[in-house]
């Protein structure tokens, strides 16, 4: 497990992964201490709705009230922004969890037994990744109803297949490899020379996959909420959020930028929150880089 | 690596990237204060453009240029301006008439036939002559055509007593509209509608089309025997679906689905100079595009939703119509009978959790409701201030409308007294949790439920009622099979008289709402009837005065308000005048003129 | 393998896929019962009690097998439906609305691949140093950029603050004028391409302006992309024995990179560029809703909310055998390219 270490050490001393973990971190924080920073009004309250302040629909600029101002319909965009970060941790990590078990199990499946499994399997994926991703979970989205678990749901469905197939290939490289061969020679079962031997050495280039996608599953679930196919009106998601801001973007003639806190407060998060996860996947992918080739 | 920065120099940067985000509201004091734009006089100017030619932008596409088929606003308003009726509104009046089509009429003392002199002289687009064959031909294939869920039940009902196709005969279609000479005749079920009749026959399905021209484009060809293949079609099966051939001052020149509908002037329209060569209506759904095209002169007419309102105050080249009393009203109904397949209700029961399906046949749960909804409030933010309480389907502007009916206001403490006495207290003791649903997109609906949650919440906080959005197309099935326990919506007229309010609103066989929500008041339904019948003026004031005491007493929903509209125009548009009737949000185009001066 | 036969064998394996992608579709739409399936047909609440004469009409209520059978017999006879949200058959929607995304799409393609190759073989060439780290962060950094904020930002910006500078939609009512009267032939309804056909300059500019910001918000994403591609695969061709014999032999270090390296450095950008499809494919429904831009994008859009299943299903089955035939040239080009690769060889 020094490999990990070794890895570890590489992305602290990249500044650019570094920058990243920050940036992670710091969400995190907003994240866990959502409660605290940002308390939902008590009761029943459902804590990812947000508060409004009225029913007018002309969004208020920042005060003391509401240090991010208001959106639309007199939501407090800082609550929003705040819990929005929960729900942005909770749809990235939900989602690419499901994806790795799915990818992992299908792809391994794939890859050491080969013949009609590897076949059947990768006509699968051949019809998932036949359709450009939004649209079919545009289409899944809005037959389950809209709402953040149904994106979720979406979102999974669309990204597995490039999963499956990314294992499905290390496992064909590594299975030719002498250690495999020795291991079956000492009669080990498959199973376990799969998930003993195979999986941890091609499991790499997926840790480089998943941190990459994090960022872009967080972002197409913020579109999907902003083409109205995601969490439902008044939830604390930046994507929702942004969407309030699309009849705002221009305010009244002589102050047209007047409402511009409502458009770039929402976009910002989601743009750094994205940028973090990017970061770290991109010094992932260079530190793995030379370990492949070393190979 | 790069010299230039260490790697704490890297870590700083990041920490202040982080920084900026939660520091920001310190840099957010007002922009508008540091806006050094001088705000001219009277707002920016808006140019002239596009000479000749009117612009209207809205949302929404029509659904079929078939007069006979379309039953939407979008429709209605493009068959206005390329066919026309027999008679027309008289400017605002709704119920006094000019002549079009016909140059005479009559009533005949029986009370229930109609004569109408047919004009000389008048041109389709296509090139044919306007002749009374072409009126028969007209009503009888709208009649014929009589598509689910269209308007041809406004034919039927007066003419044959009967909902639609169906329950008669060929030859009863036949005898309702006959050409006599130069007149078309039409004969009555009932001397009830003979007022009514005048109103639906302004209405565009009313609308004159060339019976030859249908004819040879493979429409009704007007034998018995054709009828049942022209019954109920497909919208993209009748030929004027997409091809138009009227008397009115446009004809078709393009229609390009979702994106915009041209029309040209027609040169030989009869009643003389046609105010616009072209009237365009494009469809565009971004509120913002559609403000920056009015104030950049692109558009001549926008369709302004009224949380925007704000930002067009204070510009001297906009034309701003306010306060116009439109024929509507939206109302927030009970349920009556929700269905066991809901997944609205919780548990089900009354234990705290849940309803019983039966929760608002309590006189007192529907009484406590009704006086627990602030009225001012969503008044001032979401109507801003334009619009009138309710406090039954008479609205004003019908007949026998009373400014004094009873109504309900908000008032918390006659609220909770009602909700005390509610199920013989269960009500109050343990509770209650159901789900209201309004359709994603329209937020005055999304207020009103949020309203009513938050206010039961503060009476009781074991009332929790929490809000859903749901999509269009999924609601009207769900109204159907009776899930929700409560639902808001609202009803246009299709003719200003009182029963095409009272009948949808309260009448449990006939009624629209009140049918699927299960509202049953005997009472109420007899009224119903009567005055859809009484002849005497007076006799039906009293009538539909104790229906508006009745509503109160017994609430099928709390009725919300009538909204009063607003039309935008560039300074350039002049002649608007409102007429609730009119399908179209310009109004009444023929009569609207464009100049710089 | 045959060039011919190669062709061949990957068309006939289009029709499992076809057939998968119709199905599961198919399968979802399934989901809803048959009440929620009539109201799609329904406009307005005075139809409410049609809907079960509508289901009948249209046979909602029969099993699975059954609806999918017909719909696979209308598609085999040619007709794919009826899109309500277009108000015209299906294939008629999709050749009426696709001119519009082309019109972007032609623009933005090359512009996202230019910009991306050259970004990317400039970085690889001074790896390690301040360029390099700079195009990186400002790749990375477009590459978290949400698209519609991005179409946001830009609609605040030039229109509502420069007014009207650039407008949304397609063509300003008097070139729309133009281009539907008699003397413009619209050979494409492309409209770049038809007024360059037509010679016809105000409406070619017109056009022109009004793609700019849609064309922008949707290359930006992508060029951060294909510039990290290029660049990785720079390095790795760079860092090839070919390399250091060409260095060996004296050659110009521009020579080099230019005969040497960035020919093979393309092999991943062609792969790329049929990804690019698939990028485009989702960048263009938030673009075109932006905008108001109706494209097929949006008419994707529009049919996936109003749950136009006739549309949905078509436009599946039209992006199928779209993404398969690029993928199939995409292939075939990488023949061309490397002699080292052999039709049918997986190319990972």
């Amino acid at each position: 497990m020094s490999d990990w270490k070794f890895m570890a050490r590489q992305l602290v001393r990249n500044p650019l992964s570094l920058m990243g973990i920050i940036i992670i971190v710091v969400f995190a924080f907003i994240a866990i201490l959502a409660p605290l920073v940002a308390p939902p009004p008590g009761g029943h309250w459902n804590p990812y709705l947000i508060p409004r302040d009225g029913y007018s629909a002309t969004p208020q600029p920042p005060s003391e009230e509401h240090i991010f101002g208001t959106t639309q319909g007199q939501y407090d965009i800082f609550y929003g922004v705040v819990w929005g970060t929960r729900s942005a941790f909770r749809v990235g990590l939900v989602v690419i969890g499901i994806v790795l078990a799915v990818g992992i199990i299908l792809g391994s499946l794939a890859g050491y037994f080969g013949g009609v499994i590897d076949e059947v399997i990768m006509r699968i994926t051949d019809i998932f990744l036949a359709f450009p991703a939004l649209i079919l979970a545009m289409a899944i989205v809005s037959v389950i109803g809209p709402s953040l678990r149904s994106v979720m749901i979406a979102l999974a469905v669309v990204s597995w297949p490039s999963y499956a197939r990314l294992i499905r290939g290390d496992i064909l490289q590594v299975r030719e490899e002498d250690y495999i061969e020795a291991s079956r020679g000492l009669g080990a079962s498959s199973g376990r020379v799969i998930i003993r031997h195979a999986l941890p050495n091609a499991i790499y280039p997926t840790l480089v996959m998943a941190s990459l996608d994090i960022g872009a599953i967080v972002l197409s679930a913020a579109a999907l909420s902003f083409l109205g196919l995601g969490a439902p009106e008044g939830y604390a998601d930046w994507g929702q959020l942004t969407s309030f801001a699309r009849n705002w973007i221009v305010g009244p003639p002589g102050d047209p930028l007047k409402y511009w806190y409502a458009v770039t407060i929402p976009g910002l998060f989601i743009l750094f929150f994205v940028l973090g996860w990017n970061l770290l996947g991109d010094a992932f992918r260079d530190i793995l880089d030379p370990k492949l080739a070393r190979r | 690596m790069s010299k230039r920065f260490s790697k704490m120099g890297w870590i700083v940067l990041a920490a202040l990237l982080c920084l900026s985000l939660v520091l920001m509201p310190g840099c957010t004091t007002s922009p508008a204060e540091q806006e050094e734009e001088e705000e001219e006089p009277g707002g920016p100017a808006i140019p002239y453009k596009n000479d000749g030619i009117f612009v209207a932008m809205t949302i929404g596409d029509i659904a079929s240029l078939d007069p006979a088929w379309g039953y939407d606003t979008a429709s209605g308003e493009q068959t206005d301006y390329i066919y026309e009726t027999l008679i027309w509104w008289d400017g605002e009046s709704a119920d006094q008439f000019v002549n079009v089509l016909a140059d005479d009429w009559e009533l005949l003392p029986d009370g229930v036939t109609y004569r109408f002199h047919i004009r000389d002289g008048v041109k389709f687009h296509e090139g044919g002559d306007l002749s009374p064959e072409d009126v028969e031909y007209s009503f009888e294939r709208a009649m014929i055509q009589d598509r689910d869920g269209g308007p041809l039940w406004m034919f039927y009902v007066p003419l044959l007593g009967v909902g639609g196709y169906g329950d008669v005969t060929f030859a009863d279609i036949d005898a309702a509209v006959e050409v006599d000479g130069e007149w078309v005749v039409f004969t009555l079920d009932d001397g009830a509608f003979a007022a009514p009749w005048l109103q639906i026959l302004c209405g565009p399905w009313a609308s004159i089309v060339d019976m030859e021209w249908c004819i040879t484009n493979e429409e009704w060809d007007g034998t018995e025997g054709d009828a049942p293949n022209h019954n109920n079609p497909e919208r993209q099966d009748s030929y004027l679906f997409d091809h138009s051939n009227g008397t009115g001052h446009w004809k078709l020149n393009l229609w390009d689905p979702a994106i915009q509908i041209k029309l040209e002037k027609f040169d030989g329209y009869w009643g003389g100079a046609v105010p616009f060569d072209w009237v365009i209506t494009q469809i565009v759904d971004e509120w913002t595009d559609r403000k920056l095209a009015l104030l950049n002169g692109d558009a001549d007419h926008v369709y302004v939703p009224r949380q925007y309102i704000d930002e067009l105050e204070g510009i001297a080249d906009l034309t701003i119509y306010k306060g116009l009393p439109q024929l509507n009203l939206d109302g927030f109904f009970f349920n009556q009978d929700i269905s066991e397949v809901s997944t609205y209700v919780g548990s089900g029961t009354l234990d705290g959790n849940g309803i019983p399906r039966d929760f608002f046949t309590d006189l007192d749960v529907r009484k406590g409701f009704c006086y627990a909804f602030e009225y001012d409030t969503y008044l001032e933010d979401i109507l801003k201030n334009e619009g009138e309480q309710m406090g039954s389907p008479i609205i004003d502007g019908l007949a026998h409308y009373n400014p004094d009916a009873l109504m309900y206001e908000y008032d918390l403490a006659k609220a909770e007294e009602h909700l005390k006495a509610a199920w013989g207290g269960e009500v109050w003791e343990k509770g209650f949790k159901f789900t209201l649903v309004y359709n994603t997109g329209n937020d005055a609906r999304k207020s009103g439920s949020e309203i009513l949650a938050n206010n039961l919440f503060a009476i009781n906080p074991k009332f929790q009622v929490s809000v859903l959005a749901t999509q269009w197309s999924s609601t009207l099935a769900q109204i159907v099979s009776g899930v929700y326990p409560m639902f808001n919506i609202g009803w246009m007229a299709d003719y200003p008289d009182p029963d095409n309010f009272a009948t949808p609103f309260l009448h449990s066989e006939e009624g629209l709402f009140a049918h699927y929500l299960s509202y049953y008041n005997a009472e109420v339904d007899d009224l119903i009837m009567q005055g859809r019948y009484e002849l005497d003026p007076t006799a039906r004031k009293a009538i539909y005065y104790e229906l508006q005491d009745l509503a109160y007493e017994d609430p099928a929903c709390i009725y919300l308000f009538q909204p009063q509209g607003r039309r935008y125009f560039t300074k350039y548009i002049k002649g608007f005048y409102f007429n609730t009737m009119i399908p179209g949000n310009p109004g009444p185009l023929h009569d609207m003129s464009k100049s710089e001066s | 393998m045959e060039l011919r036969s190669y062709i061949i064998r990957r068309l006939v394996l289009l029709i499992p896929v076809l057939f998968g992608v119709t199905v599961f579709i198919f399968g979802i739409t399934m989901l809803f019962s048959p009440g929620q399936r009539a109201s799609l047909y329904v406009t307005s609440p005075r139809q409410l009690a049609d809907l079960p004469a509508i289901i009948e009409r249209y046979g909602l209520d029969e099993p699975f097998l059954t609806q999918y059978g017909t719909w696979i017999g209308q598609v085999l006879s040619g007709n794919l439906g009826w899109s309500n949200v277009a108000s015209m058959p299906v294939w008629d929607a999709i050749w009426h609305y696709l001119p519009a995304t082309l019109d972007l799409a032609i623009f933005a393609a090359p512009l996202i691949i230019l910009t991306g190759i050259f970004l990317g073989s400039t970085a690889a060439a001074h790896k390690d140093r301040p360029l390099d780290h700079g195009t990186r962060v400002v790749a990375i950094f477009g590459w978290s950029l949400p698209t519609f904020w991005l179409g946001l930002l830009l609609m605040m910006v030039f229109y509502g603050y420069f007014r009207g500078f650039l407008p949304p939609g397609r063509l300003s009512i008097q070139m729309d004028m133009v281009v539907n009267s008699a003397d413009f032939i619209r050979y494409t309804h492309i409209n770049t391409i038809d007024a360059i056909l037509n010679l016809n300059g105000p409406v070619l500019l017109d056009t022109l302006r009004h793609l700019i910001l849609p064309v922008i918000t949707l290359s930006v994403v992508n060029v951060a992309f294909i510039m990290r591609l290029m660049r990785s695969s720079m390095l790795e061709s760079l860092g090839k024995g070919y390399i250091l014999t060409a260095r060996a032999k004296g050659l110009p270090e521009r020579v080099v990179v230019n005969k040497h390296a960035r020919r093979n450095a393309l092999i991943p950008v062609i792969t790329v560029s049929g990804y690019l499809f698939a990028a485009l494919a989702n960048g263009v429904v938030i673009t075109e809703t932006i905008f108001n831009y109706k494209g097929i994008g949006w008419w994707a859009w529009q049919s996936a909310v109003r749950l136009d299943i006739a549309s949905i299903l078509g436009f599946a089955l039209f992006n199928a055998v779209l993404f398969v035939g690029v993928n199939l040239v995409v292939d075939i080009l990488y023949t061309r390219i490397d002699p080292r690769v052999r039709l049918g060889e997986a190319v990972q």
